[in-house]
């Protein structure tokens, strides 16, 4: 790992010339991708760049984007939280539980929902970081525990019937179109790239990522902020449930299936590491709007939903085989 | 010779690792302003003496002295605390971090004052104290925003210095376990130079190493250690080469020189 023995700069400029290209990739490919993909749909379908369609495909996009934005938080730290989509399947069902049966009032049953979802983002990076049990283990308990409990509960129910404050996030138009969702996500990307990038929380989150042993040896405190990641996977689920129950207006136990998945492969297609240390809040966005362009132009192209599933897979190796290697022919 | 008092001075220092004796009651001092070096084989005791000194293990008998008054150092917060600074062989850099977020690794500058879980990171700062970190180990990096990873060796050595060096406390012993191993002709005499120019501002060094040659092109006194004893403790230029080769495999040195 941290030989002193590379020495690209003067024995090869040919190699340094590839690293830079695929350093420039990492933070811009995601955007030329998207592009060229946009473009793609729109010879296929003439109704693909009107506004409409553009709204429509970010405000569907914002959910999974939300989840995807705490996910970089946990992967910048070299974690991995498959337990997203239970968590927030949970906590929705929570929130609508604790309105419709016990008539709390909306903000704070959305309030308390949302709480609860961090609360469990936190247990899961205490479990990992205090007891040293994997990331993989960890949140794969999770994503079966958690959604076991939802069944426990609520079993077939349907919960239905909101107010206007439970369905604001995920329904509201502003000015009859503009959605509360897409602004919403472009608030919760301001703010987590702020943190990522300019505060000592998304520094050091970054640097336990990165190089672990030199974050401890620097007095980086790994177990807090190990934690502080997962805690800030938990919240954003807990947004993200606020947007589905207002997107959906009917919650039900089978909610969210398949989140890990996609907020995952948001995350890497956005160009963040697996391998820690290197994280793009922009690029998740990114990411997450190019697995929705994929599955908008499958479904314009009238083409069989399987082969989202299998595009998005071939997409996911694709992204995580470049940087590794890009790290394999660097290490050599 | 130099009779100054010493800065640090572990005396007795004694360490068991189970049933193994990794260092049998071993004397080291440091003194001001001297380019200290620590020689012995593999299994020697040399990464035990200075992990003991850093804080990372504790010596079961023994004791350290920091200007001649008892100190426990129990961990490599506290080392720093009275101004001794490591630079571990593979050098504790994140890759993925520029050269600016490594020089002030974990000790950040902040628009805000005191230690909250999270501040806001003053860039400009950073940047200029970079610089001028830099600047004082007289090492030149044309993009202090590049990735430490696509930096060269002597580079990376030079970022990891600027990182001790960098420190609010003033920094009075830095230790450098194995600063040329690996490194290219050139890059070696860079890490040389930048141990001299070190010197010259005052700070003490501990040199590990294995080669004798960069060894005797800075050292003022030699140290050498053999199966967790200290051999001796003498000035560079009253020993020659041969006499170190010597002490460290453990062959009398008269021995050796009769055979030639």
């Amino acid at each position: 790992m941290g030989n002193s023995n590379r020495s690209h700069t003067d024995t090869a400029t040919g190699s340094v010339n590839v690293t830079r290209v695929l350093q420039y990739w990492r933070r811009g490919g995601i955007y030329i991708s998207l592009l060229l993909v946009a473009i793609g749909l729109s010879f296929l379908s003439p109704r693909f760049l009107t506004r409409l369609n553009l709204v429509e495909l970010l405000n569907y996009t914002a959910i999974i984007a939300v989840v995807a934005l705490g996910q970089t938080f946990v992967i910048a730290g070299k974690g991995i939280d498959l337990s997203v989509g239970s968590v927030v399947a949970l906590s929705s069902c929570v929130m609508a539980w604790l309105f419709i049966d016990y008539a709390v009032p909306s903000v704070l049953a959305v309030l308390l929902g949302i709480g609860l979802a961090t609360a469990i983002g936190t247990l899961h990076g205490y479990l990992i970081a205090q007891l040293g049990i994997p990331d993989l283990v960890v949140t794969l308990a999770g994503l079966e525990a958690w959604r076991g409990l939802v069944y426990l509960i609520f079993e077939e129910r349907v919960l239905m019937r909101f107010d206007p404050f439970m369905r604001f996030l995920g329904n509201y138009r502003f000015g009859g179109w503009f959605p509360a969702a897409i602004l919403g996500l472009f608030i919760i990307l301001a703010i987590y790239t702020f943190t990522l990038n300019r505060t000592t929380l998304g520094r050091y989150i970054l640097a336990i990522g990165g190089n672990r042993r030199a974050a401890e040896y620097a007095g980086i405190n790994f177990f807090k902020y190990k934690i502080l990641s997962y805690t800030l996977s938990g919240l954003s689920c807990g947004i993200a449930s606020w947007m589905l129950i207002g997107r959906l207006n009917a919650v039900q136990s089978s909610l969210a299936v398949g989140y890990e998945l996609h907020s995952i492969a948001a995350v890497v297609i956005g160009g963040t590491s697996l391998f820690g240390g290197i994280a793009l809040m922009p690029g998740t966005v990114g990411g997450a709007l190019m697995i929705s362009l994929i599955r908008n132009g499958l479904i314009l192209g009238g083409i069989s939903f399987y082969w989202y599933m299998i595009i998005l897979g071939i997409l996911l190796v694709a992204s995580v085989a470049l940087p590794a290697w890009e790290r394999r022919k660097e290490t050599r | 010779m130099n009779h100054a008092k010493p800065i640090i001075s572990m005396q007795g220092i004694t360490k068991h690792f189970g049933g193994v004796t990794a260092l049998e009651k071993v004397d080291f001092d440091v003194l001001p302003n001297e380019v200290h070096a620590l020689l012995g084989d593999n299994g020697a005791g040399k990464s035990t003496l200075i992990k003991i000194l850093c804080g990372v293990h504790q010596a079961d008998k023994g004791k350290i002295l920091v200007d001649g008054s008892p100190v426990s150092i129990t961990s490599p917060k506290e080392a720093r605390k009275v101004g001794i600074e490591v630079i571990y062989q593979d050098l504790a850099l994140v890759d993925e971090f520029n050269v600016i977020a490594n020089v002030y690794l974990g000790k950040e500058l902040t628009t805000s004052f005191g230690e909250h879980t999270t501040s806001i990171l003053d860039e400009r700062r950073m940047r200029e104290g970079t610089k001028s970190v830099l600047e004082k180990v007289k090492m030149f990096i044309p993009d202090i925003r590049q990735r430490v990873y696509y930096l060269s060796g002597g580079q990376r050595q030079g970022v990891a210095i600027g990182r001790a060096v960098n420190s609010t406390q003033k920094i009075r012993v830095l230790i450098m376990d194995e600063p040329t191993a690996a490194l290219g002709v050139e890059e070696k005499e860079k890490v040389l130079n930048l141990i001299r120019t070190l010197k010259e501002q005052k700070v003490a060094i501990v040199v590990i190493s294995h080669n004798l040659e960069d060894v005797f092109q800075v050292a003022d006194r030699v140290t050498v250690l053999r199966n967790g004893r200290k051999v001796v403790t003498v000035p560079a230029s009253e020993v020659s080469r041969q006499d170190v080769v010597g002490y460290i495999v453990g062959v009398e040195t008269g021995e050796l020189s009769g055979k030639r």
